[in-house]
């Protein structure tokens, strides 16, 4: 259909005069052969390329104002696989790199850690994702011998291996050029355009409008909504409308109540096989000088709650860190980790993350503790 | 790197703005080659090699072959070329498939045999550029063409990018002419590629990637059967995802082929309203299917060696068409099923003959009703994982157990509804209309105004890191 092309407006182009048939056999050269020529509309293009481009400049202005206004930011960048492959390649060596999910990624402050530290950490969390196939693939790296700041948000990292960080994973696996080229050159309008997000795309409007559900249909699982801001390095912290929007950041409150409210028939898994590949891999990464530090970050007490009905503390938490002979860092052993304000339950204020992250950096490294470095002819 | 991609953009641009500048035709010529390179090894600099081996290859079999006047040594040069190609293409693309096969073969003997495992990488766009530089040296074979005088013409014709990863499947009377004399499009064809690449961009990233590819997922992926509904949505959904991304890249291959002033042919021509299954084969992927005709199944012999062996022919050629699309038994499978949709088709028309019935109107909208039906029913075995996922879906689209619960919402179905009502409606009135016909026929600013709302949806849909459907075939 709308590739669809006029061959019939074929026409005969004189061969050149280098002859137009071969030698002997009488059969045309291929370079001989006549020309197909695509026909082009009889239209004024001129005209309408101009007007179809000031339609299209207005267009976009409109929607680019629309989305301002409603709080999304020019400089925000998408968080995408490319974005986690670049940060990845950073992670080698002494590096610090921080995983987990989105209260790692949201509750830290890189530019204030690498100021408490020394060096700025490598941000490899991702929103509602299992950190354990980071943990695999930095154990699995010869060139890595940092510290890993392992966020622990039960429901995910005892129950999954690492769900969308499997396609981010590969992503950094099998990048080509093209795809390392894309990421740097999408940087460029990032920074100029506030519309570029994930959650304005129109098809996901779509998707988000709520219809009537069909007869014997449940309704579907509704995903939690844009809940930070993340800089070209993937420093990121919550979005000021989720902060300040009562109305947003109620209906992101009642996705957290329902996502981490135990299920009625909730059958606590076992975490003895979790503890074992962890404490395998942790020893890994120490067999090469490196380190791992468990943490816990706050979070409102009503989640809290739901964390230690799911997931008791004694039976996981103290299990994981005895198994893997790990040092952790929990928000609620520590009093100066108190008393930071959660305003959708969940993620740390934007206004807060850079107090908490300087005292959260601080008993990381205290706890991390002196550690044997390899020495240069033992980094392959 | 991906059409739908900033990288293609920026790298496109650049081309342009050199292909304007006023250079002689060989230094233009040699530009255009190491571009077409960077796009190719954009993805995976190391399979360069192979496409220069495929390219040096044909060009001296093709010499060989039209110097020598004795069958032996002529059969020796085609068999080097074949040899070459097919031995690239089954290495890579089908030696993994002949070893799973093989293991369960001697698995049903009792034997056990372990294949070590390879991890072989299918290097991008290599189906259609075996086929493109195949037919080639089976045309310099068959004497349908003295070969090209120009190494660097033919390179091109290998290798230029806009048609490179998935095709269309050029043929030397379609490409290799246009490099031998000089090329610049006028500012009309340059416009009207910009326009064909804005609308191939749409129905990629619009109507295939952000409403279609979603609700074909959810239904394939179902790991139980679903009501009809949901089965048949899920199949639109498919039918029109695969028709608007590969479509999308044709035309898009087409615009930009056209702003650097070279034609490549028509690769669709509204298939989802052909009447019947030959006419659907002349409709749909039309490089792939008239290489097949003209190349694997006049070959065997065609239509000249009795009833039986048509058949059987046809049965081959569409088997093997399958085969092309993917290394599974699911792609053999569907190849399968046209193959005896063609062969019915041709025993009805054995049957009853032409008859004036069937030129009306309603007997046509009802034929092509029942192909697409049928259409559909085999992109089931294109587009499942598995045999057991493919019986699965067609249980539900025919007869679903009460039990099955509805997994689609009403805002995936509503758009699937509606852009293939659309699609249909617009094949079925440009089925024998040209598309610039058609442009040339609308008013002006009915023009602008949807080139304006293309691209308005392209860009608020922020393109995608999906790669076309066919760069994996």
């Amino acid at each position: 259909m709308l590739s669809s092309t006029s061959s019939s407006s074929a026409r005969r182009v004189p061969a050149d005069a280098e002859g137009q048939v071969a030698p002997g056999d009488g059969l045309t050269h291929a370079d001989d052969l006549e020309e197909a020529h695509r026909a082009v509309p009889e239209r004024p293009w001129g005209r309408i390329v101009v007007v179809a481009l000031v339609l299209t400049i207005m267009m976009m202005t409109a929607w680019e104002a629309f989305w301002r206004s409603r709080g999304y930011e020019a400089g925000d960048i998408k968080d995408t696989n490319a974005a986690w492959a670049e940060q990845r390649r950073r992670a080698e060596g002494p590096a610090t790199v921080l995983i987990g999910s989105s209260r790692n990624l949201f509750d830290l402050d890189l530019d204030t850690w690498e100021r408490v530290a020394g060096a700025r950490p490598v941000q490899l969390s991702l929103e509602g994702t299992s950190p354990r196939f980071a943990l695999a693939d930095l154990a699995a790296d010869p060139m890595f011998h940092g510290l890993v700041v392992c966020d622990v948000v039960p429901k995910a990292f005892f129950t999954r291996f690492g769900g969308g960080g499997a396609a981010a994973l590969a992503y950094y696996q099998h990048e080509t050029v093209s795809q390392r080229l894309g990421r740097l050159l999408s940087l460029g309008p990032e920074q100029l355009f506030a519309y570029i997000d994930a959650q304005t795309r129109p098809a996901e409007l779509w998707r988000r409008l709520v219809l009537t559900l069909r007869p014997g249909q449940t309704p579907p699982v509704v995903e939690p909504y844009k809940v930070g801001v993340l800089r070209a390095d993937r420093n990121a912290r919550m979005w000021s409308v989720e902060a300040d929007d009562p109305k947003y950041r109620n209906r992101q409150k009642d996705i957290w109540r329902e996502m981490f409210r135990p299920k009625p028939g909730f059958r606590p898994p076992d975490p003895a096989k979790v503890v074992s590949e962890v404490a395998a891999n942790v020893a890994k990464i120490r067999a090469r000088g490196g380190n791992v530090v468990f943490v816990y970050h706050p979070l409102a007490p009503e989640l809290a709650k739901f964390d230690e009905a799911a997931f008791p503390r004694a039976r996981y938490w103290d299990v994981l860190l005895r198994g893997s002979r790990t040092a952790g860092v929990r928000y609620d052993e520590h009093p100066e980790l108190q008393g930071f304000r959660e305003p959708e339950l969940s993620h740390m204020a934007p206004d807060q993350v850079e107090g908490y992250t300087a005292k959260f950096a601080r008993l990381v490294i205290a706890s991390d503790g002196p550690r044997r470095r390899p020495s240069s002819n033992s980094r392959q | 790197m991906i059409f739908n991609s900033l990288t293609f953009i920026v790298f496109f641009a650049i081309f342009l703005g050199f292909w304007s500048l006023p250079f002689g035709w060989t230094t233009r010529r040699l530009v255009l080659l190491a571009a077409s390179y960077v796009f190719y090894a954009s993805w995976s600099p190391p399979f360069v090699v192979l496409l220069w081996l495929s390219t040096v290859v044909d060009y001296l079999a093709a010499r060989w072959i039209s110097r020598e006047e004795r069958p032996g040594p002529r059969r020796a040069a085609l068999i080097l070329s074949l040899s070459a190609n097919l031995g690239m293409l089954g290495f890579f693309k089908y030696g993994a498939f002949l070893e799973n096969n093989f293991e369960a073969l001697t698995g049903l003997l009792g034997l056990t045999y372990r294949a070590p495992r390879w991890n072989i990488i299918l290097p991008l766009g290599i189906s259609f550029y075996t086929f493109q530089t195949l037919s080639y040296t089976l045309d310099v074979y068959q004497r349908r063409i003295a070969p090209s005088r120009s190494f660097l013409n033919f390179a091109l014709f290998v290798t230029f990018f806009p048609h490179l990863v998935a095709g269309p499947i050029m043929r030397p009377k379609d490409l290799l002419s246009q490099f031998a004399r000089p090329k610049r499009a006028s500012p009309n064809m340059m416009i009207w590629g910009l326009a064909l690449m804005t609308l191939g961009l749409f129905e990629k990233v619009v109507l295939a990637d952000a409403f279609l590819s979603g609700p074909a997922d959810e239904v394939f992926k179902a790991p139980t059967a679903l009501p009809s509904l949901d089965a048949w949505t899920g199949v639109l959904a498919f039918a029109g995802q695969i028709f608007f991304d590969f479509s999308g890249y044709t035309t898009t291959a087409i615009g930009t082929a056209l702003c650097l002033g070279f034609s490549l042919p028509q690769n669709f021509n509204a298939p989802y309203a052909a009447v019947g299954f030959s006419d659907f084969w002349r409709r749909w992927h039309i490089s792939l299917s008239t290489w097949l005709r003209d190349y694997l199944y006049i070959s065997l012999g065609g239509n000249r060696k009795g009833r039986l062996r048509t058949y059987a022919n046809l049965m081959l050629t569409m088997l093997l068409g399958g085969l092309w699309h993917g290394a599974s038994w699911t792609f053999v499978v569907w190849g399968g099923l046209h193959g005896l949709y063609l062969a019915g088709e041709r025993v009805l028309t054995e049957a009853f003959g032409r008859r004036g019935v069937f030129e009306t109107p309603p007997f046509k909208l009802a034929a092509a009703t029942l192909t697409f039906v049928l259409v559909c029913v085999a992109w089931v075995f294109f587009r499942a994982a598995d045999f057991q996922t493919a019986a699965r879906l067609l249980i539900s689209m025919a007869a679903p157990p009460p039990t099955a619960k509805p997994l689609l919402y009403l805002n995936d179905i509503i758009p699937v509804a509606a852009i293939v009502a659309f699609m249909l409606t617009a094949q079925w009135r440009l089925r024998a209309i040209p598309l610039e016909t058609v442009v040339a026929r609308t008013p002006v600013p009915v023009l602008a105004v949807c080139w304006s709302l293309m691209a308005f949806l392209i860009l608020a849909s922020q393109g995608s890191e999906n790669a076309f459907i066919y760069f994996q075939f």
